[in-house]
């Protein structure tokens, strides 16, 4: 994904396991998505 | 990142940060460490293949920039942990910033398992990213892990 692309509106699991769409989150002017490599 | 939630505040920006692990995994994860900034998961990683995050090798780890980042990262009293259940340790991270739209207005894709811009260099993205669908800004030199 590079910039100028728009991002599909892609699906999240919450830790509870439900799912939400990334539009979901998008609450501000700009949405920072931090991908981490693992929680440790 | 997480504490940097306010400065990201300030200027407009939510944080969501997404993890490869399982939800269950994730619940006991956040049971254990704080974090102010949503976290949600997608352990099939197919977000991650959207957005064009690879897989790197186990080579790469025996690079001398991966090994010294590894290191810094334990001088800075980060401890270097086994991953947890379901989590691909070849998998490749990166930081994005969309706009309302979802259009991308900066992208970092991992080079390297420690290559991460720094926080300065995510805020100085979203203040100077244009507004929703003109152009979109350049991204920073690749640097030191967040």
């Amino acid at each position: 994904m590079t910039p100028g692309a728009t991002a599909p509106d892609l699906m999240f699991l919450r830790p509870d396991g439900t799912a939400v769409r990334l539009s979901a989150v998008l609450d501000r002017d700009f949405l920072l998505l931090v991908f981490l490599r693992h929680l440790a | 990142m997480d504490a940097a939630r306010d400065r990201f505040a300030a200027v407009g920006c939510s944080v969501l940060v997404i993890s490869q692990a399982r939800p269950e995994v994730l619940t006991l994860y956040l049971g254990r460490r704080r974090w102010t900034v949503p976290v949600v998961c997608d352990p099939d990683r197919e977000t991650y293949r959207a957005f064009g995050l690879e897989r790197t090798g186990w080579s790469t780890f025996a690079r001398p920039k991966v090994v010294w980042g590894y290191f810094r990262k334990m001088l800075g009293g980060h401890g270097v942990e086994m991953p947890y259940a379901g989590e691909d340790v070849l998998q490749l991270g990166g930081d994005f910033v969309l706009d309302r739209r979802r259009q991308v207005v900066f992208a970092y894709p991992s080079a390297d398992p420690t290559d991460r811009p720094t926080v300065a260099a995510l805020l100085e993205a979203v203040r100077t990213a244009p507004s929703a669908g003109t152009m979109p800004a350049e991204p920073p030199p690749r640097s030191h892990p967040c």
